[in-house]
């Protein structure tokens, strides 16, 4: 049973019902028009420069290729990073590159060797994508974390020195906001594992469903890259915080960010 | 050699130059005020004691020792600070205070909750204080709480800053008695003229 396969043009048929949302926005001036259609159109162009690049990928299956390839994604989720939370790209993007990279390379390769039981733990159809989905969460959970951790001591400096004269170190005076932050952090991941499967199908199943798999099969694996997911964001948070920290304070320990 | 100097001191804020070879040395239990107009950078140089402001040129030295990245943790724990915004760490009063007590540098000091109830009543703080949320507090009775955790930590230097903003005059007058009856090294930040004829020494610039 594989999955019945689309002709390229078809999905074009979605646009006859775009068509009656540029008339409302237009008539009833949301402005939403120019963003809807760039969105579509960057979309569409986006992967299907991915589909070719992962249809070569696939063919050659080479170890250091398809471990290339996901270096290139955690590089693309570091810069993501660096920029979303404002931090310098000179000094920051190594500790986030570090911090995030290697929780989620652990976790890919223990989930292939131990769990999946594979015999090619760089197998492309496991190791990408099921990286990439490490990945894009770890990516947000990284974004709000780091963003709490230092708006915050940045925010409440004072009470932060005050601490400071007290004569905290600097750990146990920046703890408030780095505990904030890793709540922050999980806070979304813990609800969506919560409620997983109750509104609707996680798109890693119905992908598999769609391809094929049968329902139990697609639960399993989904099991598996929640647990993975949560685990990864948790310690891709402390490693991404506890390396950018290092060059995030001076002599003094005042923030310099 | 004075216990507390000042040499040289160069501080631009924004382009705008707060101190320029300024000098200013202060003895070992000496009491001064500082008083100098608003925007002349008063909590900067008391800051600047404690390395949170850093001079762009000159040096600041205590007790002999050059204040550097090196010596600014030894530097801070011979310091009281106490600031008019007083921002105690967030959670229940009685935690706070013994938190604060089992950093490393303070755990020498023999810290009793009896003692910080006594202190409570000298406050004119409620006796339930103890049990209450620092956020649940009023400002006035966060700055005194500041001020008891100040004096608790017994260290050589105090420095107070606007530490009398918000509270009545009587309360004021009692506070202030009692903190400059202190064998210390007591530095005030004020406009306050309830520090006039006390014997500090006064400095503007």
């Amino acid at each position: 049973m594989g999955v019945q396969e689309i002709p390229f043009y078809t999905p074009f048929y979605l646009l006859i019902f775009v068509l009656p949302m540029v008339i409302i926005n237009v008539k009833l001036e949301i402005g939403l028009n120019k963003r809807i259609i760039y969105a579509l159109f960057r979309m569409t162009i986006q992967l299907v420069l991915v589909g070719f690049f992962l249809q070569y990928i696939f063919l050659f299956n080479n170890l250091w290729v398809n471990s290339a390839y996901v270096l290139f994604m955690i590089g693309a989720a570091g810069l993501s990073t660096v920029k979303t939370c404002g931090l310098t790209i000179k000094n920051q993007f190594l500790p986030i590159l570090i911090g995030f990279g290697i929780p989620n390379l652990v976790m890919i390769l223990f989930i292939n060797h131990f769990v999946i039981g594979l015999d090619n733990i760089f197998d492309a159809q496991y190791y990408i994508p099921l990286m990439g989905m490490l990945l894009g969460n770890s990516l947000s959970g990284n974004i709000i974390g780091i963003n709490t951790f230092y708006t915050g001591l940045k925010r409440n400096e004072r009470q932060y020195q005050y601490q400071l004269a007290l004569s905290a170190n600097q750990w146990e005076s920046t703890l408030p906001w780095y505990k904030e932050a890793i709540i922050a952090c999980m806070n979304p991941i813990i609800a969506s594992t919560e409620t997983i499967g109750l509104v609707s199908l996680p798109g890693m199943m119905t992908g598999q469903i769609l391809g094929g798999s049968m329902p139990m099969t697609a639960i399993v694996y989904q099991i598996v890259i929640m647990g993975a997911i949560l685990i990864s964001r948790y310690f891709g948070i402390h490693f991404s915080i506890l390396l950018t920290r290092k060059q995030a304070f001076d002599d003094y320990d005042r923030l310099i960010l | 050699m004075a216990y507390l100097e000042f040499r040289d001191i160069q501080l631009k804020f924004d382009e705008r130059m707060i101190f320029s070879d300024f000098n200013l040395e202060i003895e070992q239990l000496e009491k001064v005020l500082f008083c100098a107009p608003s925007g002349r950078g008063k909590t900067s140089l008391v800051k600047m004691l404690l390395g949170f402001v850093v001079p762009d040129a000159g040096e600041i030295l205590v007790d002999g020792i050059r204040l550097s990245g090196a010596t600014v943790n030894s530097i801070r724990s011979k310091i009281s600070y106490v600031s008019q915004d007083a921002d105690i760490p967030k959670g229940i009063v009685r935690d706070v205070f013994a938190a604060v007590f089992k950093y490393p540098v303070n755990r020498h000091v023999n810290y009793q909750e009896a003692v910080l109830s006594n202190w409570l009543e000298t406050m004119a703080l409620p006796e339930d204080t103890l049990e209450r949320n620092i956020d649940a507090l009023s400002g006035g009775e966060r700055q005194r709480l500041a001020l008891i955790l100040g004096i608790l930590l017994d260290r050589d230097i105090w420095v107070l800053d606007e530490i009398t903003t918000g509270l009545d005059l009587e309360l004021k007058t009692k506070m202030v008695e009692l903190l400059l009856d202190y064998d210390k090294t007591i530095l005030v930040v004020s406009h306050d003229d309830i520090y006039q004829n006390r014997g500090l020494r006064e400095v503007s610039w």
